[in-house]
Order: C-alpha cells, then sequence, then structure tokens
C-alpha cells in the first residue's frame, strides 16, 4: 500500500496540517521522513500529522514520527497526532508516545487548541 | 500455506498478499490480521534489512496455519543466527526526546503476539508466532 501525504500551511495560525493516507512502514518511511522534514524546517508552532486516513502504521514509520516530535519539542514547538484509528491509537499508547505528543482525538478538540494557542498569542 | 520469499524488502507486499489470501480462506478475525500483519512487516524488515543483508541465501519461508485456535506464523531464514526476542526492551517510561531509538518493532512483535519463540537449528533461524482467533465472527476485534 502507497502513502499519500497532503502539507496545508496556516501561516497566520503558524500551523502546518500533513494529512495521511495510506500505510506508513518500511516502504514509505523514508519518504514521508523526508516530507515531514522539509515541513519542520518551516518553524510552525504547531505540525499536526492528520492520521484520519491513515490505515496502518509500522515501527519504521513511528521512528520518523518519534524523531520529528523530538525535533519540534527541542525547537519548542509541537507535533501532534489528530484522528487517529482505534488500531492505530493503540500502536501509540503501547509505545506510551501520547504524552509526549500535542493529541487530538478528533477536529474538534484541534480547533479548540488553536483557538486557545490563538489567545495565548494575543493575550500575550 | 507455505510460501518462499527472496530477499528483498518489495517481498513484503508478496507476505502481505499472502497474508490477506489466507486470512479470507480461514476466516481469521480482523484484529488477529492486524496483528499478523504488523509482526510480519516488523520481522521481515529486520531480517532482510540486517540478517541476510549481502549474501546469497535461500529464501525466506513464511507459514501461515491455524492451530488449536491460534493464527500461527512461522517465519524460517537462513541468515546470521539472530534471536530478536532476546533484546532488551526499549524503556518507554523515559519521555520521548530521550529513548533511545530501535526496539519498538520487536517490542510490538511481543505485545500483539500471545505467544512467541525463537530456535535456531540446521543453521536456520526460527521463529514461530501465534495470535489467539476470536471466538465467534460477532464484531471481532472489538475487544478488550
Amino acid at each position: 500500500m502507497e502513502l499519500k501525504t497532503t502539507v496545508t500551511i496556516d501561516a497566520e495560525k503558524s500551523v502546518a496540517r500533513v494529512a495521511l493516507s495510506g500505510a506508513l512502514n518500511t516502504d514509505t518511511a523514508p519518504d514521508f521522513e523526508q516530507d515531514l522534514q522539509k515541513v519542520i524546517a518551516g518553524g510552525h508552532q504547531l505540525t499536526v500529522l492528520d492520521m484520519k486516513d491513515l490505515e496502518y502504521i509500522s515501527s519504521a514509520g513511528l521512528r520518523v514520527i518519534f524523531k520529528a516530535a523530538k525535533q519540534t519539542k527541542a525547537a519548542g514547538h509541537r507535533l501532534a497526532a489528530a484522528n487517529r484509528k482505534p488500531h492505530i491509537d493503540k500502536v501509540f499508547e503501547i509505545l506510551k508516545a501520547l504524552p509526549d505528543m500535542a493529541v487530538f482525538a478528533n477536529d474538534r478538540e484541534l480547533d479548540d487548541y488553536l483557538d486557545a494557542m490563538q489567545k495565548q498569542v494575543r493575550g500575550g | 500455506m507455505r510460501i518462499e520469499l527472496n530477499n528483498s524488502l518489495d517481498e513484503i507486499v508478496t507476505a502481505m498478499t499472502a497474508l490477506r489470501a489466507y486470512a479470507d480462506s480461514v476466516a481469521v478475525d480482523e484484529a488477529a490480521r492486524q496483528a499478523a500483519a504488523l509482526v510480519l512487516d516488523e520481522l521481515l524488515t529486520n531480517i532482510i534489512s540486517y540478517g541476510l543483508k549481502g549474501s546469497q541465501h535461500d529464501p525466506i519461508i513464511l507459514e501461515l496455519d491455524i492451530a488449536d485456535k491460534n493464527l500461527q506464523i512461522r517465519i524460517t531464514d537462513g541468515g546470521i543466527p539472530f534471536n530478536p526476542f532476546d533484546q532488551p526492551d526499549p524503556n518507554l517510561d523515559l519521555p520521548l526526546e530521550q529513548r533511545q531509538p530501535g526496539g519498538l518493532g520487536i517490542y510490538l512483535v511481543k505485545k500483539y503476539m500471545d505467544e512467541y519463540s525463537y530456535r535456531y537449528s540446521d543453521q536456520q533461524n526460527i521463529v514461530t508466532l501465534r495470535k489467539k482467533l476470536a471466538p465467534a465472527p460477532d464484531q471481532a476485534g472489538k475487544g478488550q
């Protein structure tokens, strides 16, 4: 199975959204890493991996995501995983990765977070 | 079902196709399918990327069976002797930024399978895995 990624940047909110569709595994992880690294180099406050259409993930894909999470954290930014299907969620849970990533169960939670972030920016 | 795989990462797709065909033929539930796909990906990647790297070997043998209401997966390869289950588990209590890379794949294999074993015999690595099948066909995979 292939992996398709679609990147959308909201410069005003400083949010990058990376939508993943297909399988993130040994086969697709190297290309995805290149794409994600480019996005992260943009220095956005928040990078959201939208997993709504992600069907499958293996450790090769998780390594890429964890590496990016480390990098964004070191830069004072966040990497988030949103819209995880139950079996994808289980993998993150087993690896105890969720506490270190801003996680959003759905788009609503993400929007709330973005609103709060905006208010913080305006307020401070 | 028994298939032979060449020493190439492309063959993981072949293994997945074989798994799907086998799972359809014997009505394997969704949870067991997903678990099997994950462990095949992880273990075959390891064998092809490290165990068999850079030399000629006999093909990897993949066997899928149903045994005692389990999906049984056996992978046999003639690469360097390597017991994947002998490696230390990653320390998952550390925050992500302090973790060492590696070890995640095998850890997932242990977590997703109900039984796993390794033996080295006749110059072959033999890994055997078992995943319990859901008892009834209704809503399989929604458990826990």
